[in-house]
C-alpha cells in the first residue's frame, strides 16, 4: 500500500501522491546558466529540482492500493520535497541545488509561504539563498539550497548572476 | 536602481561534529531598462526549460521522452 507524501522512486525521479487524489513527478534536471565576468562569460552547470502534477499513477505501481492521509495536502507536498531534497544531499554531498517556482501573477505571496516552509523543514545543515524578481519577472523566485561549507563563495556566484539583471 | 538586499535569518547551530550554518538571504531585483544581459537570458532560458517540463508531464509524457533536456537520477 502506498502512502501520501512518501518518494516511490521511477525511472525519472520520484512519484508521491497528496490525498486529495493528486499525483506527483519530482525531478532532477541539469541547467546551465551564464553570466559575465572580467568581459569573460562563465558558464556553470547546476541541477534543479523540480514538482510537477501528473495526471496518472506510474504504471509499475497501478496495481498498488493508495492509502488515505491524515495531514493537509499542501503539507503533504512540503514533507515530499523536503524529504526529496535531504535524500538528494545524503547521497551528493557539497552539491548546489536549484528550486525555482514560478506562479501565476499575483500569487507571489503563495510561492513565498511555500520557500518559507521548505526552508523551516529543511534545517540547519542545508544553506538556503533566496532569490525574488519583479518587474521583468514579475511571479517568479527561486532558491539555491547547498550543503557545501563554501557557502561564501557560493554566494557570491548567485550574487554576481543576479545582479546583472538589474 | 540598486540591488535590494536584506538578511532575513541568520543562525548558528553548534552540532556535536561541526558547526552548521544556516543562512536564509532574501534578494529582491528591480529591472530598469531593456538590455539584455547574458545572466537575463540564462534566467529566462532556465524558465523555459521548467515550463517545458511541466507541460510535458501535464500531458502524460516521461521525462525520458522530453527530448534536449537533461535528468539525472540522484539516488
Amino acid at each position: 500500500m502506498l502512502n501520501p507524501s512518501e518518494l516511490y522512486p521511477v525511472e525519472s525521479g520520484y512519484f508521491f501522491y497528496s490525498s486529495d487524489n493528486r499525483y506527483f513527478n519530482i525531478y532532477f534536471t541539469y541547467y546551465d546558466i551564464e553570466y559575465q565576468e572580467n568581459e569573460k562569460i562563465r558558464s556553470e552547470e547546476y541541477l534543479m529540482i523540480g514538482v510537477e502534477q501528473i495526471p496518472k499513477v506510474p504504471e509499475i505501481y497501478n496495481n498498488e492500493e493508495l492509502a488515505g492521509g491524515d495531514t493537509k495536502p499542501t503539507e503533504e507536498i512540503d514533507i515530499a520535497l523536503t524529504t526529496a531534497i535531504k535524500n538528494f544531499f545524503a547521497t551528493n554531498p557539497e552539491e548546489i541545488l536549484i528550486y525555482l517556482l514560478s506562479t501565476e501573477r499575483g500569487k507571489q505571496a503563495a510561492r513565498k509561504r511555500r520557500f518559507t516552509r521548505i526552508v523551516d523543514k529543511l534545517g540547519e545543515d542545508i544553506t538556503c539563498f533566496n532569490y525574488e524578481f519583479d518587474s521583468e519577472y514579475p511571479d517568479t523566485g527561486f532558491l539555491v539550497l547547498t550543503n557545501n561549507p563554501e557557502t561564501d563563495a557560493i554566494e557570491a556566484i548567485f550574487d554576481e548572476y543576479v545582479r546583472q539583471f538589474i | 536602481m540598486a540591488l535590494k538586499r536584506k538578511q532575513v535569518d541568520t543562525s548558528r547551530h553548534q552540532t556535536k561534529a561541526a558547526t552548521a550554518v544556516t543562512t536564509v538571504t532574501k534578494v529582491k531585483v528591480t529591472r530598469v531598462d531593456n538590455a539584455v544581459s547574458i545572466a537575463k537570458k540564462s534566467f529566462a532560458g532556465l524558465i523555459e526549460h521548467k515550463k517545458k517540463i511541466s507541460t510535458s508531464l501535464r500531458e502524460g509524457k516521461n521525462l525520458t521522452d522530453i527530448k534536449g533536456i537533461r535528468f539525472v537520477k540522484p539516488f
